[in-house]
């Protein structure tokens, strides 16, 4: 079993608004590792469009992403680009 | 945050019972109420029907968990405006787990507003992702009750 954390800033110039809060989990659900975002020491599932966006993720905003599972390295990598990358 | 979802919300801003089967028809039928109650203005009805629609296409609010969260941000609006469609029975809104969708909360935000409108929409996300207070949401019987329901919910979700 893998364990992957990291602090990220979100780029996205919308934050995670719902549109990317509903990509980011379709990513999160192709991996069988579990998916946490957290934001202020709240931790929610990264498989539920609803905790995402619970958060409310503006840009620029710190966030600790959590992978963990046998394919945590994928999950994490594939995540953590589109939370950097994409501007939705 | 500033201000209370219920500061923008009284009795008029929901609607129980909704009957309508499909998305744009029960948008429609949302904004035809909010027309009525003098929430927005007749001529505004299509401009923001629109808007929503429009975002609707591009990957469907209606998230799961038998909720659904149509937000535009349109210029006829003043700052902040939020509605709750609540119907018991369920209705098809393009769900994206498949499901009917219980409860319709609705924003409307000025465009100046940006940064109020994913505030307003992550706070209902708050209030919604308890699946206990969905539940009781969608049984109520009143528009009174979803009021006191959602006025106990925002001091839990603060």
């Amino acid at each position: 079993m893998i364990k992957i954390e990291e602090e990220i800033i979100i780029s996205n110039s919308h934050g995670l608004h719902a549109r990317p809060a509903a990509i980011f989990v379709q990513i999160a659900n192709k991996f069988d590792s579990r998916v946490e975002l957290a934001k202020d020491n709240e931790a929610v599932d990264g498989k539920s469009i609803i905790a995402i966006l619970s958060l409310g993720v503006n840009t620029g905003c710190r966030v600790r992403l959590i992978a963990e599972g046998n394919d945590a390295q994928e999950a994490f990598t594939e995540l953590k680009k589109f939370l950097q990358d994409s501007d939705d | 945050m500033e201000k209370n979802i219920i500061d923008y919300l009284d009795k008029d801003c929901v609607i129980l019972g909704l009957k309508q089967k499909s998305k744009k028809n029960i948008l429609s039928a949302i904004l035809d109420h909010l027309i009525q109650k003098k929430k927005i203005n007749k001529a505004d009805k299509n401009p923001i029907l629109k808007v929503l629609l429009q975002r609707e296409e591009m990957g469907s609010t209606a998230i799961g968990g038998y909720i659904a969260l149509p937000h535009a941000r349109v210029d006829c609006v003043k700052d902040v405006l939020v509605c709750f469609a609540i119907s018991s029975e369920g209705l098809n809104f393009d769900s994206l787990d498949q499901e009917v969708v219980n409860i319709i909360a609705l924003l409307l935000s000025n465009q100046k507003e940006a940064g109020m409108h994913l505030k307003t929409l992550a706070f209902l996300a708050r209030m919604l992702r308890d699946k206990y207070f969905v539940q009781q949401l969608k049984n109520a019987k009143t528009e009174e009750e979803v009021l006191n329901l959602l006025n106990k919910q925002q001091q839990i979700a603060r």
